[in-house]
């Protein structure tokens, strides 16, 4: 390992002038301070000069499509939260079907069977030497290049795919109904942790287990009571055909399909590698010791070796996440609305530029560190059972 | 593990690997009746039926029914040279041979010494900028408003390795070594950097740069976006190289102090070399993906590859040659890439037979 060429005058240090070494120095520490105070004028003048007041001006401008209400009368403070919305909806629906592709994928190229891991290989190689902006515009082009709407591609005539997006039924209160999917799921959190402290401690009695079980009920209660006051909003809508259009139903326009196509196929592949690396990296040992116990090989993935991998796969997961949310910036391409493209067209439209591109990295960072933050608290809780016990 | 049928020959390989049992040979069997069908399909429809003459892709349409290929000798040469000056292509033509050559020779070990890579890099990215702004040596000046194609991805690539890598090891050096200050600095800097998507980056430093710095510092608009684009580079190529300075021992540096060197000598002839040589697989990594991102100029003006991509379609004569196009341009990309990240993994594998031993 002794390749590093050791090259170069070896004089004893003391030999340079002292004197003109720190002359030298100083010299390139006034320049680097003069610049820093020139650029920090510069910024200090147009900060002086800079005012938000615009934020509560009225747009003028009406976007395509958001998970927020927004019409061309709103101010600019609004559409900048439409804007957030938008990459967050967007990112965290992209974040659960790249997440599932991926760990398909991932499965898949460890398969014992090498026509399958050779398939999940090639997906990978390609996917991932193919920049992102390339695959989008080409499932915009893919998207827009099909049949119009008289001609619209129908599954068991509730769901169509046509040039003018992706039209799905919906529920008519979805406000409601979602509300009842959280209380289902707190529900189903209550009871699982009720089963839990019930099978892990002596005393099944304890105020604790309790409290889950109280909670449970009431979540179940509270669902049951939101379904017999509102038995309307549970009603499915589905989209109809009429004329050259669909009425009813929901409409999911070209440029977020093609997006989010894009990004869970691209990001996709990067989660494969993931879940592949995390998944191998439990010991055979392990995977032996299931078999003999006669364990179905989908129960040794799912009980055995997926929660082992889950410790070294959460935090390469984590910054995966992040990376997709600042990946939806792309959207611009395909004509999505997301945070950049409104602060983009906000800066063009106001003229203040420096105000406008300060909103937009300030909301930035602050929904970089709100991931990390929560997926901090995930890793802390996958090492747990690890380390505890 | 000794199988009933035994494992040798090829029979027993195929056997142990795609028809171990009556499951693993429905799914091999699917599959390759799938995968026979798709490659007769694509067959028929790009070599069988396809296209190579024709005036526009309704005329495509209407002689068979297979791939427009006719698309690419009409538009082959915006793909490549963007809007440079048709009589003047040959230069955007030479000057990315010159630096496919400077690619080509940085994986020849010869070269893996800093100077010389310095100076090979250096002199071919000073080629190539002299060849297509020109200006001087009696060639007509050409603004980079118009470079374009497959020469600008090649431009921006290697403006990524001239200046990022240069400004990733600063960047690690002083959040490693620097003094406290810096270390909070650069530590700030590169966070910040690394939280914002690279389009906010580069659309950030196309109008900001003007407002801050004179005229005569600011450059133009390529110049500024490229500054961005190496400053988004050199944020995660710094934080690789800090592990890779991290895993030197420390008594390295005694015994170079103790040999009368000076902080910028070790630095250069001992700690930057194995920096370099500890991060190498994810450094490759890191240049494929900055390959890529090459294709984010497009959204602030650009004509890159991906931006000619789409104006090659953009007239409507050629709108429904839509996946040929796209398929062509990013086999482009395919092939650089892939053969970056394959040269990467055979390092990796080189570098770890190394340690073995």
């Amino acid at each position: 390992m002794d390749q590093v060429m050791v090259s170069g005058p070896r004089r004893p240090a003391q030999s340079a002038t002292p004197l003109r070494r720190s002359a030298v120095k100083i010299a390139l520490i006034a320049a680097a301070c003069a610049f820093g105070l020139y650029v920090a004028f510069r910024i200090a003048s147009y900060i002086s000069a800079a005012s938000f007041g615009f934020l509560s001006a009225k747009t003028g401008w009406d976007i395509s499509f958001s998970f927020l209400p927004y019409s061309s009368g709103d101010p600019y403070w609004w559409v900048f939260l439409v804007g957030l919305t938008n990459t967050i909806g967007t990112g965290a629906i992209a974040i659960c079907t790249a997440t599932l592709l991926g760990f398909a994928i991932g499965v898949v190229r460890l398969s014992r069977n090498h026509l399958l891991s050779d398939l999940g290989r090639v997906y990978v190689d390609v996917v991932r030497n193919i920049p992102l902006i390339l695959q989008a515009a080409f499932w915009y082009a893919v998207v827009l290049h099909l049949p119009p709407i008289r001609a619209a591609y129908s599954y068991l005539d509730s769901v169509y795919l046509s040039n003018r997006g992706l039209f799905l039924p919906k529920f008519n209160g979805t406000a409601v109904v979602l509300v009842c999917l959280v209380l289902a799921a707190i529900a189903i959190w209550c009871a699982v942790r009720f089963n839990r402290y019930r099978r892990d401690s002596d005393q099944p009695q304890t105020r604790r287990a309790r409290g889950y079980a109280a909670g449970g009920v009431l979540a179940v209660a509270a669902a049951c009571a939101i379904a017999i006051l509102q038995p309307d909003a549970f009603g499915v809508e589905l989209p109809v055909r009429v004329g050259l259009n669909f009425k009813g139903g929901m409409r999911l326009p070209p440029e977020f399909v093609a997006l989010l196509v894009a990004i869970t196929i691209y990001r996709g592949a990067f989660i494969a590698e993931v879940f592949r690396g995390g998944l191998q990296s439990v010991s055979s040992g392990q995977i032996d010791a299931a078999q003999s116990l006669g364990l179905r090989p989908w129960m040794i993935l799912l009980k055995i070796r997926l929660p082992l991998a889950l410790i070294s796969i959460v935090p390469a997961l984590s910054s995966e996440f992040i990376i997709i949310m600042k990946v939806t910036s792309i959207g611009i391409v395909v004509g999505f609305w997301d945070l950049f493209a409104v602060s983009s067209n906000s800066a063009m439209m106001t003229g203040q530029t420096l105000e406008v591109l300060c909103v937009m990295i300030v909301l930035y960072i602050i929904l970089n560190y709100a991931i990390v933050a929560a997926m901090n608290v995930l890793n802390d809780r996958m090492r747990l059972p690890g380390n505890g016990k | 593990m000794a199988s009933r049928q035994g494992t040798a020959g090829v029979l027993g390989r195929l056997r142990t690997r795609y028809f171990r049992n009556i499951w693993d040979a429905t799914v091999s069997t699917v599959c390759v009746l799938a995968i026979a069908y798709l490659a007769i399909r694509f067959f028929e429809w790009a070599i069988l039926d396809g296209v190579w003459q024709a005036k526009s892709a309704s005329e495509c349409a209407s002689r068979d029914t297979g791939a427009c290929w006719a698309v690419l000798p009409a538009r082959w040469r915006l793909l490549l040279f963007g809007l440079y000056p048709y009589e003047q292509q040959w230069r955007p033509a030479l000057g990315s041979l010159v630096l496919l050559l400077a690619a080509v020779l940085t994986c020849i070990p010869w070269f893996w010494k800093l100077s010389r890579i310095v100076v090979l890099w250096l002199t071919s990215f000073l080629a190539f900028v002299v060849l297509m702004r020109g200006g001087i040596l009696g060639l007509p000046p050409v603004s980079t408003e118009n470079w374009g194609g497959l020469a600008l991805t090649l431009f921006l690539f290697a403006s990524l390795m001239v200046l990022g890598m240069p400004l990733a090891t600063l960047l690690a050096l002083a959040r490693q070594w620097g003094p406290r200050w810096l270390r909070i600095g650069v530590g700030l800097f590169i966070d910040l950097v690394r939280a914002v998507p690279l389009i906010a980056i580069m659309f950030g430093a196309s109008l900001i740069v003007p407002l801050i710095l004179p005229g005569w510092l600011s450059g133009d608009k390529l110049f500024r976006i490229v500054l961005g684009f190496a400053a988004f580079f050199g944020a995660y190529q710094a934080e690789l190289l800090r592990g890779g300075f991290q895993a030197i021992d420390k008594g390295q540096i005694e015994a170079a102090k103790s040999l009368g060197m000076r902080a910028w000598q070790y630095q250069l002839t001992i700690l930057i070399p194995q920096a370099f040589r500890i991060t190498m697989p994810q450094t490759v990594n890191q240049a494929v993906a900055g390959f890529k991102d090459t294709s984010y100029v497009a959204i602030v003006g650009f004509f890159d590859l991906t931006a000619s991509a789409s104006a090659a379609l953009g007239t409507g004569d050629w709108a429904l040659a839509f996946v040929e196009v796209y398929i062509v341009v990013g086999l482009v990309y395919f092939v650089f890439a892939y053969s970056l990240s394959r040269y990467g993994a055979f390092l990796e594998r080189k570098m770890a037979s190394g340690h073995r031993r």
